[in-house]
């Protein structure tokens, strides 16, 4: 079930924060987990199509798990046995919910 | 363990008109012939797939304005894009398929390849890890080891020694007229100078580089290296993908250029073609270039400098001045692997066989347009053009025949400044600025070439008429620094 959307922001830092009333963990994306977290992926965040077609190409999906290598100099994750390396802008598109 | 048949997926939603609703009436209507099933096209039909669906309009003529609005139609009644939800669904269903036969295995320790990976990957220890690359794989076994003992080896003793008296001392025999002896046998000629510096000097020192580049790209290292440089590299209009062609350029540029292709962007294409040209010196140009500043590690430290900053703000540059998107980065990151002998062995053959056959006649032409210049005038008409800005280098004036030389080959203009050096017509500070000059200097005959078939004959020109006078400009910057503060190499 999708989570009800009661309040979005925007942060300074370019990550969408999504509240949710039905579970009490928050719906974020990739580009402000921490280093090692992971996260199950919810929702590619992006109007743009060619940009969705890339990120559905490296398998990046709803339900499937996906954990943050690291962030910097690029980001680097990895989902199964695979593992990419995307820019900032990217990973911002990515909406997880994080798992403890 | 229940028992379930695994047949087509159906895309049926609570919506008045779902997938299944498309792609039933979409079946329907297709009349042309096509590889694969009906459902198949329609599914692509919904993906918006643009060589599919420009394939159906061929085919299916009038009926194509319908088959648009049964698509129109299905995509009002979703919230995301289709190829999002018809993706979502498949994987969900390979997901329910995989689930029934395979168990998830998860690994308690990190293998040695997952953590040297990760060492490679961050910039703290990242960045030695490459410097120590660069060292052992360019400077060491490709320098040092290709560019001075084999290539000494082969063109010293082998040609001197054999091979180049030989062949003269029969050819003159052959042929009476001089001018043609000099074509083939003479200072210059095809055979003394082209074939010799084809087979002696460049192919070794290019299959060395071949070979390591090879070896780097088998264990899986370039993405990583990609992922490390793609912030800097985004400064210059680029992405973390174009490391593959700069690195490339290190071999060749003309090969580097061509691969350039692979960048996404136009934008992209332009400024990386232009950074190969101007600042990005291949193999045999390095060999000459190390074995000229050998001893001299100060010079060599300053060559390098200097050429890493000219890259830098010249793409800085570019990326200011020229329109266009910004590129995103995204690669996958292989396991590291240990390379396999025949792949790299493979791998380095074909790119030496590649290498022979497009540049060897290069040389064999380049031998013969000099042999023209020079019965011509031509040759030394622009000689003396170029001296004036030479000598405003600091250099003497001979030197304005290496770098007529350079446009041909880089490496013959270098080897000219070789025995300028061996004859001490230079002193340390001027090597440096004709070194800087020679790299920086326009592309070579075979680059330029590539440039105008890549990215078309005005964009080709542009390049080479900057990189000449940027160039000049550079190494004078340079001289007058060096001389001004008194530093002697």
């Amino acid at each position: 079930m999708k989570p009800r959307r009661i309040q979005s922001g925007f942060k300074r830092n370019g990550g969408r924060v999504v509240h949710s009333s039905k579970d009490h963990s928050t719906v974020k994306s990739l580009s402000l987990l921490k280093k090692g977290q992971r996260g199950k992926i919810v929702h590619i965040n992006t109007k743009d199509r060619s940009m969705l077609r890339k990120l559905m190409a490296m398998g990046i999906l709803p339900g499937l798990t996906i954990t943050l290598i690291q962030k910097f100099p690029s980001y680097v994750f990895q989902i199964g046995a695979s593992q990419f390396a995307i820019d900032k802008k990217m990973a911002e598109q990515i909406e997880v919910r994080p798992i403890i | 363990m229940s028992e379930r048949i695994f047949g087509k997926i159906k895309y049926e939603d609570p919506v008045d008109f779902s997938i299944e609703t498309a792609l039933e009436k979409i079946e329907a209507m297709l009349v042309g012939d096509y590889a694969i099933s009906k459902r198949g096209i329609g599914l692509l039909l919904l993906q918006e797939d643009e060589s599919i669906s420009a394939d159906v309009r061929l085919k299916e003529g009038e009926n194509f304005a319908l088959i648009q609005e049964i698509i129109e139609e299905a995509k009002k009644h979703y919230s995301h894009p289709l190829d999002y939800i018809i993706t979502v669904r498949r994987q969900q269903e390979a997901g329910e398929i995989l689930s029934h036969v395979t168990e998830p295995v998860s690994h308690g320790k990190t293998t040695f390849a997952e953590r040297l990976s990760r060492l490679m990957m961050q910039p703290l220890t990242g960045i030695p890890i490459l410097l120590l690359i660069l060292y052992w794989g360019l400077y060491k076994f490709v320098g040092e080891f290709g560019a001075g003992t084999v290539v000494g080896f082969i063109e010293g003793t082998v040609f001197e020694k054999y091979i180049n008296p030989f062949v003269s001392g029969w050819f003159i025999r052959l042929v009476p007229w001089h001018t043609v002896q000099d074509l083939f046998v003479g200072e210059y000629g095809m055979i003394t100078l082209g074939i010799r510096y084809a087979v002696a000097l460049i192919l070794p020192i290019v299959a060395f580089f071949f070979f390591v580049f090879s070896i780097i790209e088998d264990t899986g290292y370039l993405p990583r290296l990609a992922m490390l440089i793609d912030r800097l590299f985004k400064k210059i209009g680029l992405s973390g993908r174009a490391v593959i062609p700069m690195v490339l350029g290190f071999g060749c540029d003309t090969m580097a250029t061509m691969v350039t292709r692979t960048l996404p962007t136009k934008r992209e294409r332009i400024i990386s073609t232009m950074l190969l040209a101007l600042a990005v010196p291949c193999s045999a140009q390095i060999g000459v270039i190390i074995a000229l500043l050998e001893g001299r590690r100060a010079a060599l430290f300053i060559w390098t400098s200097v050429t890493f900053l000219v890259f830098l703000f010249i793409g800085f540059l570019a990326a200011q001045v020229l329109p266009g998107e910004r590129p995103s980065f995204y690669m996958e990151v292989p396991p590291l692997r240990f390379p396999k002998i025949y792949n790299v062995l493979v791998k380095t053959y074909v790119r030496i066989r590649w290498y022979f056959i497009e540049v060897l006649p290069v040389f064999v032409l380049a031998s013969f347009i000099i042999w023209l210049g020079q019965i011509t005038g031509l040759f030394n008409i622009v000689v003396n053009l170029l001296k004036k800005p030479v000598v405003m280098m600091g250099l003497p004036p001979e030197a304005a025949k290496v770098f007529l030389f350079g446009f041909f080959r880089r490496d013959y203009g270098a080897a000219g400044l070789f025995d300028m050096n061996k004859s001490g017509a230079l002193n340390g500070v001027q090597l440096v600025v004709a070194c800087i000059a020679l790299t920086l200097f326009l592309p070579c005959v075979a680059q330029f070439l590539m440039n105008v078939k890549e990215r078309g004959l005005k964009t080709g020109l542009s390049i080479s008429a900057f990189t000449l006078f940027f160039s000049f400009t550079v190494a004078f910057i340079v001289n007058y620094l060096l001389v001004l503060f008194g530093v002697v190499l």
